[in-house]
């Protein structure tokens, strides 16, 4: 088994290339620092073994940050026997900064120019064969989206673990230590002027236009804006029926699954039918359909390249309240899932800038919660179902998550003042050239990478969650179940804040995955021992009213639903990012706090007014 | 000479000298920013305070607190 590593500049690539090696499916996207760890995977070429891994992007052995402490160590302890450079076509000067660096620490070197079909699209032109005699290290031209240029890598990725070579690069082995880093740079310079031809400024120009308009004073912010409400309101317009079709069809399996699994004793058939099959099936049938509209979107404006024009465009804004822009990534990750946000935190270089980005990453509403927050919304805000009135229930989730937003921005001046004194650090940030996107892998890539995970998550955390939770309601004392017994103590607490007993307790039972709550919640309310049957959100809404809830309630849940404690596996990724007890303990409080003074502020407010 | 915060869009300038502290100036040298090297603003965000740069041909977002401990002339 031979041991090969991919190293390159962020965001050049090197994931897809792993991908393809190793038929592997992990996230790419087209921003610096998408890979934050160490993926490690196999293939099997002409009789061997190659093991391969992609370490996270680096502009410099220079290290500073976590990801190239990784990156150099691995590299420098030269346990790999050969190490792949993936470069960037495009902006091939920067790249070759990085090649020279590794070239001087080890000589076995390939170095593959990726996006060569971007450069060619854009007229530029690049001597490979020039290249590869100026650096003295074979090079290949690549193309990872069309899979071009992927068989010569293993050939010659073969080849160079068979001939290893020993003496190291007579290009950079005469230059002092001291002078190095300024003498690379000029090297680099020197040699993209010479393979480097620019034929046709066109796209260039017109990237610079696009970006112009994306950061004007004017278009910058309320083009963001209009993204956002554009994706939602196509979630919620897209979601709605294909919703209600899968409920519809996965509770008719209900009677034949329990006739089919007659042979368990009444309890078991009972357990596994209506607490196991039925959650399961409430949670695909509420979550799926706007998962499948919202990923693939999520992932085009992730993929084109428009995340950090956001980070720029927000950054003072975050500068302000002492935090790093950055974390404007890290938020926008959390929107798909909270605990990917907490580990996608790695980005941000300083330690206290990072805490921030943690601790506040759960205001943004997850996966799990926005459907929830579409269901609430389209109960109490929707009159009729005309497409204006989507066009407002969207509007109204993009006031929410504008309070999320207003709310961690607060959230980090409060700690930066308080708990975590400091001012903003430094920080560099790329904002990479746009890409095209091909729309078919993309999405067949959406489904599979996020969507189909989230959703196998959140079932597998629910069918131990749903078993508690049948066993709770299904065993009473003195004529009331335990459930019923936790709903009245929490009674007290809940409408203090707007809310009831019952919805506390669907928040509480509802920790290992939010898009349990409301199936929760209905069962507590219609004192039933299994969960009810999600046929339109009228009769939801029905229920609800039944229950005393008004205007009032309906907002103040939404905000309990934005602001309460993390979910199960967020808070074990806190756990593992801060490596400690105290700061997992705060992140669970911090939310639930903010929560509480929002909704007594809310009722406070409806207090006055009636 | 004048510094990287205050210079003009789209007109290339050189480096003279970066003050900035070890740490950061390290930073600059990773991206390629370093007494010599050609810099030119490309974008400014619109809440002012950070502005986006290019350098050997890519393009970083840096803050004008940072940038202006960049001296800088402009090329002729």
């Amino acid at each position: 088994m031979y041991k090969v590593t991919l190293a390159g500049n962020p965001n050049v690539g090197k994931s897809t290339i792993f991908n393809i090696l190793t038929n592997d499916h992990q996230h790419t996207g087209n921003w610096a620092g998408k890979t934050v760890d160490n993926a490690c995977g196999k293939y099997y070429y002409n009789n061997n073994y190659y093991k391969i891994y992609d370490i996270p992007g680096t502009y410099s052995l220079i290290t500073m940050s976590p990801e190239e402490k990784i990156a150099k160590e691995f590299i420098v302890k030269n346990e790999s026997d050969v190490t792949v450079v993936i470069c960037n076509a495009i902006n091939l000067e920067m790249s070759l900064n990085l090649v020279l660096q590794i070239l001087s620490i080890t000589p076995n070197v390939i170095v593959v120019v990726n996006l060569i079909d971007e450069a060619r699209r854009r007229k530029i032109k690049i001597d490979l064969e020039k290249l590869s005699n100026l650096l003295m290290t074979p090079v290949i031209g690549c193309s990872a989206l069309n899979k071009e240029g992927i068989e010569e890598l293993k050939e010659k990725i073969e080849y160079q673990v068979m001939n290893k070579v020993v003496n190291k690069n007579k290009l950079i082995s005469d230059i002092k230590e001291d002078t190095r880093a300024n003498k690379l740079i000029e090297i680099s310079n020197y040699i993209a002027s010479n393979v480097v031809e620019i034929k046709d400024y066109k796209h260039l120009q017109k990237e610079r236009k696009i970006d112009k308009i994306l950061t004007n004073k004017i278009t910058g912010i309320p083009i963001m804006l209009l993204l956002l409400f554009i994706i939602f309101w196509l979630t919620i317009v897209g979601s709605n029926y294909p919703s209600e079709f899968l409920s519809s069809f996965l509770f008719k399996l209900e009677e034949p699954l329990t006739q089919l699994l007659s042979f368990l004793p009444d309890f078991i058939n009972s357990l596994l039918v209506h607490g196991v099959y039925k959650t399961t099936s409430w949670i695909i049938s509420v979550m799926l359909p706007p998962m499948l509209i919202f990923f693939p979107l999520f992932t085009i404006l992730e993929d084109i390249g428009f995340l950090p024009r956001i980070a720029f465009n927000l950054d003072p804004v975050f500068s302000k309240c002492s935090s790093c822009g950055k974390q404007s990534l890290t938020m926008c990750m959390g929107i798909g899932c909270n605990a990917v946000g907490v580990t996608g935190c790695r980005i941000i270089e300083t330690k206290r800038e990072r805490l921030l980005a943690i601790l506040t990453n759960c205001f943004m509403p997850c996966n799990g919660r926005y459907p929830l927050m579409i269901a609430i919304i389209s109960m109490f805000f929707l009159k009729s179902n005309s497409n204006l009135s989507s066009l407002f229930c969207a509007s109204i989730l993009v006031l929410f998550i504008l309070l999320a937003i207003l709310m961690t921005f607060l959230v980090n001046k409060i700690l930066s003042k308080t708990l975590l004194k400091g001012s903003s650090q430094f920080f560099i940030l790329e904002l990479p050239n746009y890409r095209r996107i091909k729309i078919i892998p993309l999405i067949v890539r959406s489904i599979f990478e996020r969507t189909l995970s989230v959703l196998l998550k959140s079932i597998l955390i629910a069918i131990p969650f749903s078993i508690i939770i049948y066993i709770f309601t299904n065993i009473s004392i003195n004529g009331l179940s335990i459930v019923e017994y936790l709903r009245l103590y929490l009674d007290p607490l809940g409408k203090l804040i707007g809310l009831d007993g019952a919805i506390l307790l669907a928040f509480i039972l509802g920790q290992p995955a939010n898009e349990i709550v409301l199936p929760i919640l209905l069962m507590i309310y219609l004192n039933t021992s299994v969960l009810t049957n999600y046929d339109n959100l009228i009769s939801l809404k029905n229920i609800l009213l039944s229950n005393c809830w008004s205007i009032k309630t309906s907002i103040c849940f939404l905000i309990f639903t934005l602001f309460h404690f993390p979910c199960s596996t967020t808070l074990l990724c806190i756990k593992k990012e801060t490596n400690s007890n105290a700061w997992t303990l705060f992140s669970y409080f911090l939310p639930l706090i903010v929560g509480i003074i929002l909704c007594l502020i809310v009722n406070f407010f409806f207090y006055l007014f009636s | 000479m004048t510094y990287l915060d205050k210079i003009d869009m789209n007109k290339t300038y050189k480096v003279l000298n970066i003050s900035s502290k070890d740490l950061i100036k390290r930073r600059f040298m990773d991206i390629g920013l370093v007494r010599g090297s050609k810099i030119k603003k490309v974008l400014e965000s619109p809440f002012k305070g950070i502005c986006a740069y290019n350098i050997m041909g890519t393009n970083f977002a840096i803050r004008n607190k940072e940038a202006s401990k960049i001296e800088v002339e402009e090329d002729v």
